[in-house]
């Protein structure tokens, strides 16, 4: 490989190969390590995203798309040799349009700063990952990222009208558009969401935005009983009740946010639920006070009600922040947190979370449940030392068990993390579950007519 | 517990989430190259930790990244997991200064100068002709202690233009010169004029307002010493707790009881840094305007308030919004307390064009707030976000609203 090349595309200001440079780039959120790249590029534009890939693609050198480092499965880091492409220069929201409801974002633009800029307009873009203060356009829409809102706006693959791709050889193309509907054959825009980086750089992308509710409020309702925890999200749909964010969260978590944060919670609550509701200002109270009554049908510890935006704030911020602070619950320093993410119909939440307590006493491991359970979507955190191989197999067929249990329920094996390195195994048993492995052949098949030589993010999903 | 094991303690709990480095004022200053964010410098940290323990020594290049860090904190309000990458560079700096060949000479250069001449400049003598006409209450136990800040901006405000316009070697050379012969910086160390009578302008406002509140109080005038600030934030710890019992030394054989602070970085090493490190540091710190009791007239005006990072982030202090807010209408840009965004200047020494860039990015944040004026609290911050006529220091704004007399 010759890095001049490169270096003649970008300047050497953007070609980065000193050790220390490229050191920080081996790393996600992930607990995994990837390998050291040969060079870390930073393109700043299309243009040269397009010479890269070029390049690239004549040499055979695998490159792994970096946008916020945020991935909890691995996606952002190389498995084997090759280059990180890194989008942090595209950083530019290009265009706003409320009257057509879109905005135009380059792909490195973080989601946080994205709804900064779109509060000047009292809209939003929904999708908002736990990481949401780091996490890209480009990298999210790789995952289809959910996140609290989901509940009531669903996840990322909801929001993309069209994009702007690099493909392996350097063809730019533009899919999509500014419009809600369009039949114009195979949706390539909704292939691209989730890929993670597989396909093609996503360098810009066309997202659908919503005016921001007008007023919500939060419910707060502990429990003793993880089972009537998990009815409480069926029984607020099956009375017409969608919440516009529902999170679940057990003590673990509640313990990690008081020692990290400072709030606290009734000492004898289990379970947290925290529930948003939107409304005009007007009904708001009712609405509240519906949805609190349709919870106290549940066997409920303690049940409040707030509006106050510093509280409500607090919270948020709490537990978007809760798997870092989760880390605050380490038995020692260097012990990892791994990540679980599944996802069943709200229905199936009671029994899925019993089984999954089950197996957590099973396994003998300490393990975090949460989640946004508002659209089945739970999280099981699991506490160990990545150096212990033991203990290491131990989590790891407890993850593969966990996906059962998700399969189970009419579930899936990943709910919004995506595949990267860590679920390759569990999504094969998703399809081998469904008699379905054809499914994965036709990705392969996918891949190799954007990718005939396996140069983007090679060694994840397959 | 060393340095060393609170550092591991400290980097230990990083899982790389990556939520410090999207708040990190350097970041896009410098390319958006990981080392020069939050979340690289604590990686590198780390790492660098593990080379210690396996070697003894640091083999990777991590002084620019490391020094290059504002230590504004921003990074750490945003840490779900209460790391605090602005703590973390400032101890990697104490761990990198062990090794005299990986030193910054910039920062070799002023340590030596505070060491020797109480100053980093060398220029103590310099310091006090902005109050030769001012009579003080030289009974009172209470002294108005300047550290010298105001009027050290003039000087290294025209060092840092000259610093932008040589390459690094250059000034590492000029650096070490320095050092060894300290009368050159006398001789080519020259102030800007315009600066030099506008901050002693603010130095004789802040005086006038405490007299008008009547506070009485003394000054040292040419015995007033640097605070040692400097030392703390360049990772000279050993040399700061030598230069902290200099300095209560010396306030006790004055008979200073009472200590009026006049800027943040000042404050937070009077009022928090030296009692944490130094035996029996038992001053009174005030910041002025908690003294300040004058009546003022609000005005129909928008004032657009740059916080310091030392006094919303390291101190969680914030007297001086309630005197904009009795003067006009505050407002904030969008970063501001706990999220705030530096203005830039603990770079300016050491990485100017840096500075340059970041103050860039700060003061278009509040020009987008189209207030009448800009105020700022904080010398470095003044002299950093002064890029047009609309920039006041806050003693300014105060005394020309309290009184036009003088």
């Amino acid at each position: 490989m010759d890095i001049k090349e490169f270096i003649e595309i970008l300047g050497k200001d953007y070609v980065l190969t000193e050790k220390v440079d490229i050191l920080p780039y081996t790393k996600d959120a992930s607990f995994f390590t990837g390998k050291l790249p040969y060079a870390v590029l930073m393109p700043g534009n299309v243009n040269e995203v397009s010479s890269i890939m070029k390049i690239c693609q004549r040499d055979g050198i695998p490159v792994t798309v970096r946008g916020g480092g945020s991935s909890l499965t691995g996606s952002s880091i190389l498995v084997n040799e090759g280059v990180i492409l890194s989008m942090a220069r595209f950083d530019k929201i290009l265009e706003t349009s409320i009257e057509d409801r879109y905005v135009i974002a380059e792909a490195g633009v973080k989601l946080d700063y994205l709804n900064s800029h779109l509060l000047n307009f009292k809209h939003f873009y929904p999708p908002d990952p736990a990481s949401s203060i780091a996490a890209t356009v480009g990298g999210s829409i790789s995952t289809n990222a959910g996140g609290l809102r989901a509940a009531m706006y669903g996840a990322t693959k909801e929001w993309v009208l069209g994009l702007e791709v690099v493909l392996p050889d350097g063809t730019i193309i533009q899919t999509g558009g500014k419009v809600l509907k369009r039949s114009i054959g195979y949706d390539l825009t909704a292939l691209m969401v989730g890929s993670e980086g597989t396909l093609g750089v996503i360098t810009k992308a066309i997202l659908k935005i919503s005016p921001i509710p007008e007023k919500y409020g939060r419910i707060m309702v502990y429990y003793r009983s993880i089972e009537e925890a998990g009815k409480a999200i069926s029984s607020l749909k099956k009375n017409g009740i969608t919440p516009l964010i529902a999170e679940f969260m057990d003590k673990i978590s509640m313990d990690s946010i008081t020692h990290t944060k400072g709030l606290k919670f009734p000492e004898q609550a289990q379970y947290l639920l925290l529930i948003d509701i939107s409304s005009t200002e007007e009904s708001l109270d009712k609405k509240l006070n519906e949805a609190a009554e349709i919870l106290k049908s549940t066997e409920i510890l303690e049940i409040k009600i707030t509006k106050d935006p510093d509280e409500m704030a607090a919270m948020y911020q709490a537990r978007k922040g809760l798997y870092s602070s989760q880390l605050n619950e380490r038995e020692k320093p260097g012990e990892y947190v791994i990540i679980g993410d599944i996802v069943v119909p709200a229905s199936k939440l009671p029994k899925t979370l019993i089984e999954i307590k089950e197996s957590i006493e099973r396994y003998k491991l300490k393990v975090a449940l949460f989640g946004h359970i508002g659209d089945g979507n739970i999280h099981a955190n699991i506490f160990a030392d990545i150096n212990d191989r033991e203990k290491m197999k131990i989590v790891n067929d407890f993850m593969m068990e966990l996906g059962r249990i998700a399969l189970k329920n009419d579930g899936s094996v990943s709910s919004e993390h995506g595949i990267g390195i860590e679920k390759i195994e569990l999504l094969r048993e998703e399809y081998m579950y469904k008699n379905s492995l054809k499914n994965i052949e036709i990705m392969k098949s996918i891949k190799n007519i954007f990718d005939p030589k396996n140069i983007l993010n090679r060694g994840k999903m397959f | 517990m060393s340095v060393i094991e609170d550092l591991v303690q400290e980097t230990e709990k990083c899982i790389n989430c990556g939520f410090c480095e999207s708040v990190c004022p350097t970041l896009p200053s410098k390319n958006y190259r990981a080392i020069y964010g939050a979340r690289g410098r604590v990686f590198i940290s780390k790492e660098s930790l593990k080379e210690v323990k396996s070697h003894g020594r640091i083999t990777l290049n991590i002084e620019d990244s490391i020094f290059s860090c504002l230590e504004c904190y921003s990074c750490y309000y945003v840490c779900p997991a209460g790391v605090n990458p602005g703590r973390v560079s400032q101890m990697m700096r104490n761990v990198i200064n062990r090794d005299p060949s990986r030193r910054k000479p910039v920062a070799e250069m002023i340590v030596s100068l505070i060491m020797k001449y109480g100053n980093p400049l060398g220029i103590r003598e310099k310091m006090c002709s902005w109050a030769r006409e001012i009579d003080f209450d030289d009974s009172s136990d209470t002294i108005l202690y300047t550290g010298n800040m105001y009027q050290l901006m003039p000087y290294s405000s025209f060092l840092s233009k000259i610093e932008a316009k040589l390459n690094e070697k250059t000034i590492e050379n000029m650096a070490r010169l320095i050092k060894r012969k300290p009368g050159i910086l006398k001789i080519i160390a020259i102030p800007d004029k315009i600066m030099m009578e506008r901050m002693e302008k603010i130095l004789l406002d802040i005086a006038f307002l405490l007299k008008s509140s009547g506070i009485k109080f003394r000054y040292l005038g040419k015995d007033e010493p640097y605070s040692g600030a400097f030392l703390y934030e360049l990772g000279y710890l050993e040399e700061f707790i030598e230069y902290g019992k200099y300095i209560r030394d010396l306030f006790i054989s004055k008979n200073v009881k009472n200590i009026i602070t006049i800027d943040p970085h000042t404050h937070e090493a009077f009022k928090v840094l030296y009692p944490m490190y130094v035996d029996n540091f038992n001053f009174r710190v005030f910041y002025y305007l908690e003294l300040v009791n004058i009546p003022l007239k609000k005005m129909d005006e928008n004032l657009v308030y740059h916080q310091p990072c030392h006094f919303t982030m390291h101190e969680d202090f914030d007297i001086p919004s309630k005197f904009i807010g009795s003067i006009g209408n505050v407002i904030l840009p969008e970063r501001n307390g706990k999220s705030n965004f530096c203005c830039g200047g603990p770079a300016e020494l050491l990485y100017p064009k840096l500075a340059n860039s970041i103050s860039m990015v700060r003061f278009k944040q509040l020009k987008e707030k189209n207030g009448n004026r800009i105020v700022t609290a904080c010398p470095i911050c003044f002299t950093n976000l002064s890029k047009d006529s609309t920039v006041f220091d806050i003693a300014e704004l105060i005394y020309q609203n309290y009184s036009k007399k003088y």
